[in-house]
């Protein structure tokens, strides 16, 4: 990589590494993990950087990826520490109870698997559009509209009992 | 619910989720690092079975075809003239209604502060966590008859309980002076108006969470008070990130955020909002 090329991935990691690991964060509900997961993705965003015409989708699909192997990693590692012990598996990880504090909308996210929070994520948070979401998830745009579809559903069903505003005049939530 | 407003909430939700993280300092030198270890490891397990082990490490020792450029060291950062930065800042603080103003700050003991401010209504939602305990409150401004207003909302999410009260305080005095304090109540509009009037200069360049960041210090008669707060801008977006005040503990460190608007988050911080079965009780007379 050039000095010239330098300046420009530094400048990228300036203005995009934070909403990069807000994205890992988003998907994972671990301050340590997404950090890891979004140094895990600029390093592959480096090894590829002079082939990237824009970076920010190729860093965007390697904070899933690399967000997601952390988890599956890290469930396979307890599995065998579990078997090697002699305890039976352990049931899946609940993220909200590792968030103890948190807005019910983002535990209700936590519920979700994990490709439809991804897809949440994508969609509503970063605006993407369906096509843009699919390429970050390498899905097809049908598979991000049926997940976002299933997700919303899912999202509505958990926040029935939805938040009381005190300005009498909001009624959307009633 | 309509679907877009659910999406609007889940923004707002993950956009508080995740306001405060940041990217490690140096992430941009450990990821050159790990892709030179990563591409020196592919580059002996390419060459090894056709060229033997001395011809792949020559290739790793050299880098190689496979590593072009990766020894270049990072060019010296460009030279700003404070007349320069001051005029980005002020660009920057031009916009900041724009954005909602997140600070926070920690009382040492693991709870945690972190306020909402909207610069066009004037109001702050803030969120007090930590503990075991989280409480959070609007409390609205606003300026008639030569007094402040409040309009404040409680909400302690602990014992599930609210209150809301409107106070003022006493007749405003006119100012008798026009010196802008560099704190954490500071307004873009009152830090661009020290700027303008030369108050405040531009200080020390430094790094804040490993980012180029600039230190703003009083100027001319204020100058004494100059090691009393460290206000620091970012060195690229150039708004506020970091405010040190005395006696400069973890606990008197604020950090600063701007997030862009979006309808979901000035509803959230505008509008005050009690979950669904909480008792009213009567407000705090400490409050306001």
């Amino acid at each position: 990589m050039k000095a010239k090329q330098w300046t420009a991935f530094e400048e990228f990691v300036h203005v995009h590494g934070d909403a990069l690991v807000r994205l890992s964060f988003a998907l994972c509900g671990d301050r340590g993990r997404a950090e890891d997961a979004a140094q895990e993705a600029l390093t592959r965003v480096y090894l590829r950087w002079s082939r990237l015409d824009d970076p920010l989708p190729y860093a965007r699909r390697s904070v899933v990826n690399a967000t997601r192997d952390s988890w599956r990693h890290r469930s396979r590692q307890e599995q065998r520490e579990r078997a090697a012990a002699g305890q039976p598996p352990e049931m899946p990880v609940r993220i909200d109870e590792m968030i103890a504090d948190r807005d019910r909308l983002t535990k209700a996210l936590a519920h979700l698997p994990y490709g439809q929070r991804a897809v949440i994520v994508l969609r509503f948070w970063h605006q993407l559009s369906e096509r843009e979401t699919a390429d970050a998830l390498g899905n097809s745009v049908g598979t991000v509209k049926s997940q976002a579809s299933r997700a919303l559903g899912r999202l509505r069903h958990e926040l029935q009992s939805d938040l009381l505003p005190v300005n009498p005049n909001l009624k959307e939530y009633r | 619910m309509s679907e877009s407003r659910l999406a609007e909430d889940v923004r707002a939700a993950l956009e508080e989720a995740t306001a405060g993280l940041r990217a490690p300092a140096g992430a941009a030198a450990r990821a050159r690092s790990r892709a030179r270890r990563r591409r020196a490891a592919y580059g002996l397990l390419a060459i090894v079975p056709a060229a033997g082990v001395i011809a792949g490490l020559t290739v790793a020792a050299h880098g190689g075809a496979t590593a072009p450029g990766i020894t270049a060291a990072p060019p010296a950062p460009a030279i700003q003239t404070d007349a320069y930065v001051v005029s980005h800042i002020e660009a920057a603080l031009r916009g900041a209604n724009d954005y909602i103003i997140v600070t926070s700050t920690s009382n040492g003991s693991g709870q945690v502060t972190t306020a909402y401010q909207d610069p066009v209504t004037g109001t702050t939602r803030s969120v007090v966590s930590g503990s075991g305990h989280k409480v959070a409150y609007w409390i609205k401004t606003t300026v008639s008859g030569g007094a402040d207003h409040w309009q404040t909302t409680y909400v302690d999410y602990t014992n599930r309980t609210w209150w809301a009260k409107s106070s003022q305080s006493g007749k405003l005095g006119k100012a008798t002076s026009d010196a802008i304090v560099l704190s954490a109540q500071t307004t873009p509009a009152e830090l661009s108006k020290a700027l303008a009037t030369g108050q405040v200069r531009i200080g020390l360049k430094g790094q804040v969470n490993g980012h180029a960041a600039i230190e703003l210090v009083y100027a001319g008669k204020l100058s004494a008070k100059a090691s009393a707060v460290h206000y620091w801008v970012d060195g690229k977006t150039f708004q506020p990130v970091r405010i040190d005040l005395p006696p400069f503990t973890a606990a008197s460190t604020i950090t600063e955020s701007w997030i862009p608007k979006s309808s979901a988050l000035v509803r959230q911080t505008n509008t005050p909002q009690v979950p669904a079965g909480f008792r009213k009780v009567p407000a705090s007379p400490a409050f306001n």
